[in-house]
Parts: C-alpha cells; sequence; structure tokens
C-alpha cells in the first residue's frame, strides 16, 4: 500500500469508532505508511484544539490530520479554532489519494 | 494530473437520511469537474437517488411555498452530476443494483440511470484507477 487516507465522519465524542481509526491510522504510519485522516461532517468537530483531543494524538503519532474546510464553515468553526497542525482542506483531497492509487477508507 | 483516470463509488444510502450523501456526491463533482471518468453503483437504499418521483414541498410552519422552501432533490443532483460530466467531457455511469431496485420499486428513475448486478460492480471495480465504497455508518 502506498498511502492510506481514513475519510472520518463521525463524532468522535458520540462514537469510539474515530479513535479506532487514529490507532489504525498511527498503526500504519509506524508500519512505513504515511497515513492521513480527513476529518468531515461530525467529525469535523474533532479538528478543535482540546487537551488529548483525537486531532493532537493522531498528529503526535505521525498521522497527518486534515479537515473538510466545508464542514468547518458548516459548522462554524473558525480556522484560529483547530489544532496546531492540522491542514483545513477540500473534498478535492479524496479525489487526489484515488486517483494516485492510494487506499481510501469512508467510514 | 487526475484528468482520463476512472474512479467507481459505490453507495449505499437513502436520500434524506444521512449527510454521507451529500460528501459523496461532493467527491464526484469534485471527480468530474477535473475530467475524471466516474462510476457509481448504487445499492440497498442508494437506488432511490435517482428517483423520478421526487418531489419538493412546502413548509407550511415556516409559511414557505415549495419554490420558497427549494428542497434539495437527490435526483436533481444525479442529473446534474451527469450534467458536469458533459461538460467536462468525462464519462460517467450510474448503475442501480436491480434486486435493491425491485425491492423497493424503485424503478422509474430519471433518464441515464441503468440497471445492473453485482457483476457490473465488480466489472467497473476491476477496470478503474481506484474503488471506494461509502457504506452506512
Amino acid at each position: 500500500m502506498r498511502e492510506l487516507l481514513i475519510v472520518e465522519t463521525r463524532d468522535a465524542d458520540e462514537h469510539r469508532g474515530p479513535e479506532r481509526m487514529v490507532d489504525l491510522a498511527a498503526g500504519m504510519v509506524s508500519s512505513g505508511v504515511p497515513s492521513t485522516i480527513f476529518l468531515t461532517e461530525n467529525a469535523a468537530f474533532a479538528a478543535r484544539r482540546r487537551p488529548e483531543g483525537l486531532a493532537a494524538s493522531a498528529i503526535a503519532a505521525g498521522v497527518s490530520v486534515a479537515v473538510d474546510h466545508f464542514a468547518l464553515q458548516e459548522r462554524a468553526i473558525t480556522e484560529t479554532e483547530l489544532e496546531s497542525g492540522v491542514d483545513p482542506s477540500s473534498i478535492d483531497m479524496v479525489i487526489e489519494h484515488l486517483s494516485r492509487g492510494n487506499c481510501v477508507l469512508w467510514r | 494530473m487526475s484528468k482520463g483516470k476512472t474512479l467507481t463509488f459505490v453507495l449505499m444510502d437513502p436520500p434524506f437520511e444521512a449527510s454521507r450523501t451529500t460528501t459523496a456526491m461532493r467527491a464526484i463533482d469534485a471527480a468530474l469537474r477535473r475530467g475524471v471518468n466516474c462510476n457509481v453503483f448504487a445499492y440497498e437504499g442508494a437506488v432511490m437517488l435517482p428517483f423520478r418521483h421526487q418531489q419538493p414541498h412546502p413548509n407550511p410552519v415556516h409559511g414557505r411555498d415549495a419554490a420558497e422552501e427549494d428542497h434539495p432533490l437527490p435526483r436533481e443532483w444525479v442529473a446534474g452530476l451527469m450534467a458536469m460530466a458533459k461538460e467536462r467531457d468525462a464519462a460517467f455511469n450510474w448503475v442501480n443494483c436491480g434486486l435493491c431496485v425491485d425491492e423497493r420499486g424503485a424503478g422509474d428513475a430519471i433518464d441515464g440511470v441503468q440497471r445492473g448486478t453485482p457483476a457490473d460492480l465488480w466489472k467497473m471495480a476491476s477496470t478503474s484507477d481506484n474503488t471506494v465504497v461509502v457504506a452506512t455508518a
């Protein structure tokens, strides 16, 4: 596998799934597979800065974290609220990864 | 860079239920805008996305008629994707799973929607540069 992109849609405060996805991405990184989590829909809330938050944990493990700019706008989350290292991005990121032949998991 | 590539999207959610349908449609739209050829295989509730008889409705609680309410209809989104594909000279195939269509009485879809089987999904995936499954949460 060249790279892994996880499209996470679930709110990390309501589901355990996003935490598992961070574990998966961190494991892939430690196995030498560059991995990114793209937060969209209610998962965008996890992009906000908070102690021991999902985004911070992922970044600390070497996982790239991006957040859907569209989802931020829908939820009135400003970029100043984001965890350091979270990259505001667009849905084009998914197409980029798919076009490059990367594995894309949509959760 | 991605123009000329082919991607397959597998959708499962019914219309009017989940944000992931909107997100998936945004992704397909982004691909078509780049000139990427797109296949969509819709199964389970997603076969209702292009159902021809979806209708907008008024919102009496807010005192709006149907035009003012401007209720979004997924069949119009699907038609919009077809139009975008034409505009960008990209191939676009929407295939509804036939068994799922029959279960739901969803046979009357908008023009351009094809009926197929999981074998079509296999063919699509086999001939695409990549495939992504947007399953229900």
